[in-house]
């Protein structure tokens, strides 16, 4: 009964917290600023996204734009960030070689290579997709790597003790305990990715989400703008959910269900 | 009869230290170890029982002396699976389940896939843990656990089982009564079992012998035979003999923390 | 003499050097590509001896600055907020997670709609960027404190001032730094990317403006430096981190930056 008092005041909580919030913006919008200009009402946004998406549905080219673009930088990021990660775990000499230039790209402001990208790719589907693939590959091999670094020592003097043979080690004890790092990072990557995208298609392109919002911003459509933020970050919640399911199905063990 | 499985022959451990003499672990260790008989090697914490496991284990080597397996020496069979070893924490693995923790030291080893399960669940059911072949070890208690644990090593079918210290961070009831599966295990399996633990009553309850080491540089310092008759149950724990020997024990270890400098020293 | 790690480290980055050097003298006719590292340098110390350097690296600095001790301030009072009483976390959660699931990137255009584009819009975007991940580490701290010292503040009869100061934000401090830590690196790539949209100052200007005049030299000096202050920052923070928490092990560079 407590709880779900608790629970009830939760929610109200919650909502009546973004109902407020919702009923100021309009009154803001309408009455305070009332410049189209600068700030619409939200009764607007939804009109316009639901336009945007049921009716003449504008929406789509610009969201399959930068699906294609996302996905495969996102998928060459896996691709080539998780055996790095792994080789770099592995071998100290790899380690040492490979670290300095990791360190340098990973925190150096992602932005910063774009032009150097373009100037290579030129502004086709290339500069994009290694755009996006810089951003996600970074937290992908640093997870994949320090995973596999940092498998308790118990587990491998046990294996030892099992006398398993390094290829028994590696698929047996090193592998299945890195899976949750390399899914954090995996993780991790959406947001990054996502981030690449709107960077790749600010530079130069004709379609695509980031292109999208930049339009609307350079035209001071503020509608659109506003439909375009919410779809991206719609994407970026949508991704998580993604991971954390193949998170749950992919690691049972960390989860509480009883086993059949 | 045949010779003994196991036999330390002044048997060392140290550590090279830079710009210093080494440390010294343990030294001079001669034991010999029969074929199932269940031996248990007490000593005050930090005396080197942990490390004389991993010894002759494999898992490190020995600076000095001879460990000898049935009359081989260690380095020459130490490619084989002779020994299985209980770990201290149950190092169970935390993406596999009861079974395939059991699996771990078994599985690939040439033999078909569904004899391998078989075993691994007869092994289950040895240590009592049938119809949890499928719980994930979070899903498992701590006793549990070492049953898992148990299973695990028992399951290579090992010439010798090293067991260091398994019931150490069990609370004190269930920690009894994995005493008494023990015994019941090794009744039923007849291993020959090396225990190291820092419990005496836990030594004289479950052994043949008990080994006293002194404190580190570790070292035999001296053996008992236990003269008390098996199958054995708690009630054994109130026997004169056995307290005698409990008392005898205690006195020794006493001396040696002692002469270490007190506990505040170990 | 030295560590072994860093004499290959050293090794890998000079090799790397004379490797693009001589690959760029050879193969390329013109340095619009890539430039060789020579001419880098070059145009680095020119550019340097001119001011224009100091100019835009001073105008990053400062938004960042401003940004940053905004969103640290505010960041720490809101979530010590959120950490103490149910009620302004359950009415802060939704808006905060909605704040955290945009990117930045979207909503610099709106952002410079709002503020304009002179330094205010760059100082509320470092400011956006940071504030999430201080505000969610503050909570987390001061929620995730045992329960045993705030027994023992009780027992010792401090007040709740004293109990703030002297319990809950030194024990919340490791969490703190690392929201800090974590926003650091994502706020230097912000001002850059809001910088490069749209303003007359700064790292970013120096970008766009390289890169839309192909001065690629140029291009590649500002990409350097950017890599230098990034990686400077980030040790810096992992320093500080080290410091005030060394019982944190600060092996999880992983996180993010
Ligand atoms: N690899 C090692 N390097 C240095 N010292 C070690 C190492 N392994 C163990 N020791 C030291 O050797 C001593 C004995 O350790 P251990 O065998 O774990 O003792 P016990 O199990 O009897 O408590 C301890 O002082 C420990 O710190
Ligand atoms: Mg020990």
């Amino acid at each position: 009964m407590e709880a779900l008092t608790r629970n009830l005041n939760s929610t109200i909580l919650r909502v009546g917290s973004v109902l407020a919030g919702l009923v100021f913006w309009h009154f803001l919008a309408t009455t305070v600023i009332n410049d189209t200009t600068f700030l619409v009402s939200p009764i607007v946004v939804v009109a316009t996204g639901y336009e945007m998406l049921f009716v003449n549905g504008e929406l789509y080219p610009h969201l399959f734009a930068s699906s294609w673009i996302f996905f495969y930088g996102f998928l060459l990021a896996i691709v080539a960030g998780v055996p790095l990660g792994f080789l770099m775990a592995l071998s100290q000499i790899v380690r040492d070689y490979v670290n300095p230039w990791m360190t340098t790209l990973y925190t150096t402001p992602r932005i910063a290579f774009a032009p150097v990208l373009l100037l290579w790719f030129g502004v086709g589907g290339g500069a994009k997709v290694s755009i996006v693939f810089l951003g996600c590959v970074f937290p992908i091999l640093i997870n994949s790597y320090y995973g596999m670094r940092v498998v308790n020592r118990e587990y491998v003097e046990l294996a030892r003790s099992f006398r398993l043979n390094s290829r028994a080690l590696f698929f047996k004890i090193l592998l299945p305990a890195s899976v949750p790092f390399v899914l954090a990072g995996v993780r991790l990557a959406i947001g990054r990715g996502l981030t690449g995208v709107a960077i790749a298609e600010w530079f130069g392109a004709t379609e695509g989400l980031g292109y999208l919002i930049f339009f609307a911003g350079q035209t001071l459509n503020i509608p659109t703008l506003f439909v375009g933020v919410a779809v991206f970050a719609a994407l970026g919640i949508f991704g998580f959910e993604v991971v954390r399911r193949v998170e749950a199905y992919a690691t049972p063990w960390k989860t509480d269900a009883r086993g059949s | 009869m045949a010779g003994p499985v196991l036999e330390l022959r002044n048997l060392n451990k140290e550590i090279p230290r830079p710009g210093g003499d080494p440390f010294i672990i343990f030294k001079n260790i001669n034991l010999t170890v029969r074929d199932g008989e269940f031996v248990s090697i007490v000593g005050p914490s930090g005396c080197g029982k942990t490390t004389l496991l991993r010894v002759i284990n494999g898992l490190m080597p020995h600076s000095g002396g001879q460990i000898l397996i049935d009359g081989k020496s260690a380095e020459e069979v130490n490619q084989e699976l002779l020994m299985g070893f209980v770990f201290q924490g149950a190092s169970l693995l935390p993406w596999r389940t009861s079974l395939k923790n059991v699996l771990l030291g078994v599985e690939g080893r040439g033999q078909n896939a569904k004899d391998t399960e078989q075993r691994a669940r007869k092994h289950l059911e040895l240590v009592g843990l049938s119809g949890f072949e499928n719980y994930y070890p979070h899903q498992l208690s701590g006793g549990m656990q070492q049953r898992v644990n148990l299973a695990r090593a028992l399951a290579v079918n090992p010439r010798i089982l090293l067991m260091d210290e398994p019931f150490a961070a069990l609370d004190a009831q269930t920690r009894n009564f994995m005493q008494l599966e023990l015994l019941r295990i090794w009744r039923e399996t007849r291993k020959t079992v090396i225990f190291v633990t820092h419990m005496i009553a836990e030594a004289i309850l479950l052994s043949d012998r008990v080994v006293v080491f002194t404190h580190r540089p570790g070292t035999v310092r001296s053996e008992f035979q236990v003269p008390l008759p098996r199958p054995r149950t708690m009630d054994i724990k109130s026997d004169p003999r056995f307290l005698d020997l409990e008392n005898v024990v205690w006195k020794q270890i006493e001396e040696e923390v002692n002469a270490a400098g007190g506990f505040a020293k170990l | 003499m030295f560590k072994k790690e860093i004499v290959r480290g050293a090794i890998s980055i000079s090799v790397g050097v004379v490797i693009w050097e001589i690959l760029t003298r050879l193969l390329l006719e013109n340095e619009l590509l890539i430039p060789p590292p020579s001419s880098v340098l070059r145009t680095f110390w020119t550019l340097a001896a001119s001011g224009k350097l100091n100019k835009h690296f001073e105008a990053t600095l400062i938004e960042f600055a401003y940004g940053f001790s905004t969103a640290c301030t505010l960041g720490i009072i809101i979530g010590y907020f959120m950490g103490m009483y149910k009620w302004f976390d359950e009415i802060m959660d939704p808006w905060i997670a909605t704040l955290y699931s945009i990117p930045v990137i979207a909503i610099v255009p709106l952002i410079i709609i709002w503020f304009g584009i002179g330094m205010l819009s760059k100082i509320i975007v470092v400011f956006k960027i940071t504030v999430v991940a201080i505000i969610l580490n503050t909570a987390a701290g001061i929620k995730n404190l045992d329960p045993v010292w705030l027994e023992l503040a009780q027992s010792l009869r401090l007040t709740g001032w004293q109990t703030t100061y002297k319990i809950r934000f030194p024990g919340a401090l490791p969490y703190i730094i690392t929201g800090m830590r974590l926003g650091v690196g994502r706020a230097l790539l912000a001002v850059v990317v809001a910088e490069l949209m749209a303003s007359n100052a700064g790292l970013g200007y120096l970008l766009r403006d390289s890169s839309e005049t192909w001065d690629s030299p140029k291009l590649f000096v500002t990409v350097i430096l950017l890599a230098v202050i990034g990686l400077v920052s980030f040790n810096l923070i992992k320093r500080l981190e080290q410091r005030m928490a060394p019982w944190r092990q600060s092996a999880e560079w992983s996180s993010e930056a």
